[in-house]
């Protein structure tokens, strides 16, 4: 009886051991494929390791973190977590207020709507009538995108910003959100050729029962491109919820939860100068936006992949 | 699709949400929440940089004694009495502070590393000269604020609207904090391990052997002075750091994170070698006769000097040959460059030397706990000496604070002091002289309503009573640059390095290395902790990395470095850079 | 002949509407392109030219700011090796985007663990730069050298990555290889899967070994990619700030500035907009010297594309 329990317990392990195998090694493995591997192993691993490292050292005090470099935590200092919620904040002039880490949450959330909607706005609008519309001005504007991808017009961040103060548009979400509203980019590409690949079918059959351009391209044609809008808002979401610099030079006054990890990275108040507080600050920042990836990462990266240029 | 779009955009924003929700909700309570407003008394708003001091001073302190004393005081018509407003800021350090505090609400700025010309410049600190030369009277004092400060202080503070003589002084601003820069050392360890010189003639290879055994001269030459026994020359100095290496302790530490510390540290060793005289003519270039300028050093580091030569603003450029700088750059190269037969260094850790990770306060936390670590783990070693700035035993709290439940490591109950530096050779023998890092400065800030401004008035004089200037020393462990002793009840609490430092202060020379000649404050960065050198192909401006980098490729990178002065600072430099403040 | 005329109206008032429609939608994102683009332009042009005055105003008709340009050039360090090390930048980029192919291949062949590896490299490329700097700097300073003196006991011991000259600027710009895999592994994905299945089975048919497909018949596929790549790599070969500002803030050492770095720091130091024309002079410089390199390598690599060539 035992002898037949055991050789049933033997012969399932062996099934599942040749079906991991079969998955493992669906295709015959290479030289190429295995060093490839290695590699890539080796690359990836490194990138968890350095999450992995950030989250175990934010749990250390500031003298675990100097005389135990390497090791675990000998005690895990939980109170790092309400130090970086007390000092993970703000000041953008001299008895101005201190905005806090909730303050910066509903800055960064205005900013990043605010810019994503702004920016998928105008190139989604702007390649809808520049592909539904045969006029000559259509193939000038798909002509600006291209040149203006091709050709380098840099260094002109002081000018822009020059401007945009001359405008009153500095400090500003409205500034922020008008800056942003442009259609030069890659994404014009992709819209306009979505477009053009519609049918005129749809929207002459909405012309029929008497809807006009605007209830056809709100009605009609945004739902046919829903997901490409979806992932590229997404896409642009995550950075400008990552962009520290562009809030930095043009809306200190409201500042982003990047740009406050920023100043929190640099500050030199004795409470939290430690460097694993800086650490716990990092997670901080960093959980909520990895854990919109990681759900979302079959459209961010299926669709990003969509960028690639066909001959 | 859009279902899972908005749950999990709701699932990680109420991540960051809910740890948003309870910072605010009160589970978290944050530091620096403003107390409601009390209609019924005058509000004063007092600005403070937000950095190694903290406030707690300030707020627990200064505030509240000051709330309690003018209860009753009408500063305003229809009200009675104060309620100070304590607002710290990170915008209160730095070159910005006179424009920034113009769109400020704080009526009293307490501020660092701000050039104070500014403030006259950009008329935005209010003149308080009348407040500043009357006695203290209504607080029981004899003395005016003036009387308590040093002469180089009124001279800088009270001579920048251009008046020439003391009876002319004009003050927009008053000094917040003495910033001398030098040598800590661990009382304790020193003591433990017999760290002092013996007397001539007694102890085992030049050491003590007790406590209770008479000690050297010390660095002033002078017997039964507080510096017996610690090294009274470079030779002494580094004669100890080889005891202390085979004791398997590190003789010395420094900060890698903030590269300037260690030019503080070259211009408090320079300064200390010339004298203050000398030290000071660097900055007033007043016409001194200067007389410790170096014409050549040879092979063997013998100096030949120039003839002596009054220093004006037309030949400044002459003190780049300070001897104190080359024998500075010395001191430091051997530190630096002293390695055993594995290639690392001897005399400090260069690891924490050079690292940037933790900031400062790293290596103060190594400093202070390293004795107590190296009784459980053999693999650490004591460190015995630290290069700081006086300020720096504060922002060591939150050290002390996570080490006070072991006896003899709480703030008030370790024994660290500063170090007179040592002297070149026994012929430079003197008293110290120290030298102060940077300009600080407490202001009114001119756009004071005035319904604030007899309060901030009062409370400027408030801060400058005896019992204010004792207490910040007590709770900051801070020195005020002023003529003051401990209250006996703040001497019984304060620590042995408040009190030590306090000492050193009232009985030392200290240097400020700015002055009121027009060239000099209008061109700090130029002066203060300046120490640009071109040697080696490169332009340097830090010490440490310049003699570092040097080393590699010269077997006499203090001598390069000091040349390298003079390479930079050249006549035509000098001239070209401060055109408009010289006569030709 | 009413229907006629009827018809004919009513398609004349279609297409008023559809013109109508057509100049609202473009009103804003002309005039915006024209404001923030073509003025922009413009004005960085302008204000190269412009000197600034102590009351705040700007004065046209100087070249004082190209004056000062060449005179610091010569003078500051950063300029001096800038130029060089953006360069440098950008040559180890363009030499270390075989890594990015060789993986995107892999990873296109569906190979073990291919979704694990795509997930886990685009990472970073979502989570802010301060962040994953702070991280790396701690790992290259702390963590590296002391797990190394623990394990191996080097003499003389190591010290930081970030700490030793000699490995400052290698490891800056190991982070940016390090970090930067995911976004271009996934635009060499995206044009792979554009490849026709059939070219490759043809060749499989044929008896093709995977290198000779990955070196005839898929980099060749994907050479546009790689061609977009290289020359819009080249239009920030100046501009590249190599992550310096989120490292060292305004402080990095002047042998490390990068042209885009030292520009950015130059901008967030001005008070007000006394700076500004001095940076638009270097922004202008840079394109003058950018744009031909640009045009010339896409002409080049038009020249070169293989698919071309057949």
């Amino acid at each position: 009886m035992t002898e037949l329990k055991t050789s049933n317990g033997l012969a399932k392990v062996w099934t599942v051991i040749k079906k991991l195998g079969k998955k493992l090694f669906k295709k015959k493995p290479t030289v190429f494929s295995v060093v490839c591997a290695c590699f890539l192993w080796i690359f990836s691993l490194s990138l968890l390791f350095l999450f992995a490292y950030a989250f175990v050292n934010s749990f250390k005090s500031m003298s675990d973190f100097m005389w135990n470099p390497v090791g675990m935590p000998e005690k895990w200092e939980t109170e790092n977590c309400i130090h970086v919620l007390n000092y993970f904040r703000y000041q953008e002039k001299a008895h101005a207020p201190f905005y806090y880490i909730e303050d910066m949450i509903g800055f960064t959330l205005l900013y990043c709507f605010g810019c994503t909607l702004a920016n998928l706005t105008i190139v989604t609008v702007t390649a809808y009538v520049t592909a539904r519309f045969d006029y000559k001005f259509s193939g000038v504007v798909y002509t600006i995108v291209l040149v203006t991808m091709s050709l380098p017009l840099v260094g002109s961040q002081a000018s822009e910003l020059h401007v945009v103060k001359t405008l009153n548009l500095y400090n500003t979400f409205i500034g922020s959100f008008v800056l942003k509203a442009n259609f030069l980019s890659l994404y014009y590409m992709v819209f306009h050729a979505t477009f053009k690949g519609v049918g005129k079918s749809y929207s002459e059959a909405a012309e029929i029962d008497g809807a006009g351009n605007l209830r056809i391209f709100i009605s009609i044609m945004l739902p046919l491109v829903k997901n490409t809008l979806m992932t590229i808002g997404l896409i642009y979401f995550i950075q400008y919820w990552n962009d520290y610099q562009t809030p930095l030079l043009y809306l200190p006054a409201y500042p982003t939860i990047a740009l406050g990890l920023y100043q929190f990275k640099g500050s030199t108040i004795p409470d939290i100068a430690s460097p694993t507080i800086k650490l716990g600050a990092s997670i901080l920042v960093f959980l909520p936006i990895f854990i919109v990836f990681l759900i979302f990462q079959n459209r961010i990266i299926g669709n990003v992949s969509i960028g690639g240029v066909k001959e | 699709m859009k279902k899972q779009l908005f749950k999990t955009m709701a699932l990680a924003l109420c991540l960051t949400a809910g740890m948003s929700a309870f910072a605010s909700c009160g589970a978290v309570e944050r530091p620096d929440s403003q107390e409601e407003v009390d209609v019924t008394k005058t509000q004063l708003n007092v600005g403070v940089w937000e950095g190694g001091f903290r406030y707690n001073w300030l707020k627990e302190d200064w505030a509240k004694e000051f709330e309690r004393l003018h209860a009753e005081t009408v500063f305003e018509e229809g009200k009675k009495g104060v309620q100070v407003n304590v607002t710290p800021s990170k915008n209160y350090a730095l070159e910005n502070v006179p424009t920034v505090i113009k769109g400020s609400t704080d009526h009293v700025i307490i501020s660092e590393q701000t050039n104070t010309f500014g403030f006259v410049r950009e008329n935005s600190a209010l003149d308080i000269t009348d407040i500043l030369t009357t006695p203290l009277t209504e607080y029981g004092e004899t003395r005016s604020i003036v009387d308590k400060m040093r002469e180089t202080d009124r001279a800088f503070y009270g001579g920048l609207k251009g008046a020439t003589s003391e009876a002319d002084y004009q003050y927009v601003a008053l000094p917040w904090y003495a910033s001398f820069f030098g040598i800590n050392y661990d009382v304790e360890l020193f003591e433990d391990n017999n760290y002092y010189f013996a007397a001539e003639g007694t102890g085992v290879n030049g050491f003590v052997t007790s406590l209770d055994a008479p000690k050297s001269n010390g660095p002033d030459g002078k017997p039964n002075t507080s510096d017996d026994g610690l090294p009274a020359t470079f030779d002494d100095f580094f004669k100890l750091c080889d005891k202390m290496v085979q004791d398997g302790v590190t003789p010395m530490v420094w900060t890698g994170a903030v590269k300037d510390y260690m030019n503080y540290f070259t211009a408090s060793l320079a300064n200390d070698v010339v004298g203050f005289e000398q030290a000071q003519l660097n900055y007033t270039l007043d016409g001194t006769v200067a007389d410790t300028l170096v014409e050549s050093i040879d092979a063997n580091g013998n100096i030949t000097y120039m003839d002596p030569v009054a220093i004006t603003n037309e030949n400044g450029y002459l003190m780049q040959k300070q001897e104190g700088r080359y024998y500075a750059f010395k001191f430091l190269e051997k530190l630096l460059t002293t390695r055993d037969e594995k290639g690392n260094t001897v005399y400090i850790n260069e690891a924490d030397c050079t690292s940037t990770t933790g900031g400062h306060m790293a290596v103060q936390t190594k400093f202070l706990e390293s004795r107590n670590k190296s009784q459980d783990n053999p693999n650490v070693k004591p460190i015995a000496m630290l290069a700081e700035g006086s300020w720096w035993y504060n922002e060591a709290k939150p050290t002390f604070d996570s080490n006070a439940s072991i006896p003899g490591m709480g703030m008030n109950e370790r024994r660290i002091g500063f170090m007179p530096m040592p002297k070149p050779t026994a012929d430079y023998a003197g008293e110290a002289t120290y030298t102060n890092t940077w300009i600080t400065n407490i202001v009114i800030n001119a756009n004071t309503p005035a319904s604030s401004l007899a309060a901030a008035k009062q409370f400027v004089r408030f801060i400058h009573t005896d019992w204010a200037l004792s207490r910040f020393t007590t709770v900051a462990n801070g020195i005020r640059p002023f003529d003051y002793q401990l209250t006996e009840e703040d001497a019984a609490n304060a620590s042995y390095f408040a009190k030590q430092a306090l000492d050193i202060y009232q009985n030392s020379d200290i240097v400020n290395p700015w002055s009121s000649n027009p060239l000099v404050y209008n061109n700090l960065a130029s002066f203060v902790g300046n120490y640009d050198s071109k040697a080696g192909g490169s332009t340097h401006t830090t010490v440490v990395e310049g003699l570092a980098s040097l080393a590699k490729t010269s077997a006499t990178p203090a001598l390069d470095y000091f040349n390298g002065l003079s390479a930079y600072w050249t006549e035509s430099n000098w001239n070209t850079t401060f055109a408009t403040y010289l006569e030709n | 002949m009413n229907g006629v005329t009827n018809k004919k109206s009513s398609r004349r008032v279609r297409e008023r509407n559809n013109l109508i429609f057509y100049c609202l939608m473009l009103a804003f994102p002309i005039a915006q392109f024209c404001i923030f683009y073509i003025f922009v332009n413009f004005n960085a042009i302008l204000l190269a030219f412009q000197k600034y005055n102590p009351d705040g105003t700007l004065t046209f008709g100087t070249l004082d700011n190209f004056r000062r340009l060449f005179a610091d050039m010569k003078g500051l360090q950063q300029l001096r090796d800038g130029w060089g090390n953006s360069l440098l930048v950008y040559v180890i980029s363009i030499l270390s985007s075989p890594i990015g192919i060789i993986f995107s291949y892999y990873i296109y062949k569906k190979r073990f663990a291919s979704n694990f590896f795509k997930v886990v490299l685009f990472a970073p490329s979502v989570i802010s730069s301060v962040v994953i700097v702070t991280m790396f700097q701690m790992m290259a300073d702390s963590f590296i050298p002391n797990l190394i003196n623990e394990w191996f006991h080097p003499q003389p011991q190591m010290l930081g990555l970030l700490t030793m000259e000699e490995t400052i600027f290698p490891t800056i710009i190991f982070y940016g290889i390090w970090i930067g895999q995911g976004t271009s592994i996934l635009m060499y994905l995206g044009a792979m899967g554009n490849i026709n299945d059939s070219v490759i089975e043809a060749a499989q048919i044929d008896g093709i070994t995977p290198m000779k497909e990955f070196l005839f018949v898929v980099f060749p596929q994907i050479f546009p990619t790689f061609s977009v790549f290289f020359v819009s790599s080249l239009t920030t070969l100046l501009t590249n700030q190599m992550n310096l500002y989120t490292f060292y803030g305004a402080n990095a050492k002047p042998q490390y500035n990068t042209i885009g770095y030292y520009m950015y720091v130059k901008l967030i130091r001005s008070s007000g907009i006394a700076d500004y024309p001095y940076v638009a002079a270097l922004g202008l410089l840079i394109t003058v010297i950018t744009l031909p390199v640009v045009l010339i390598a896409r002409w080049a690599m038009n020249k070169i594309n293989p698919m071309e060539a057949k």
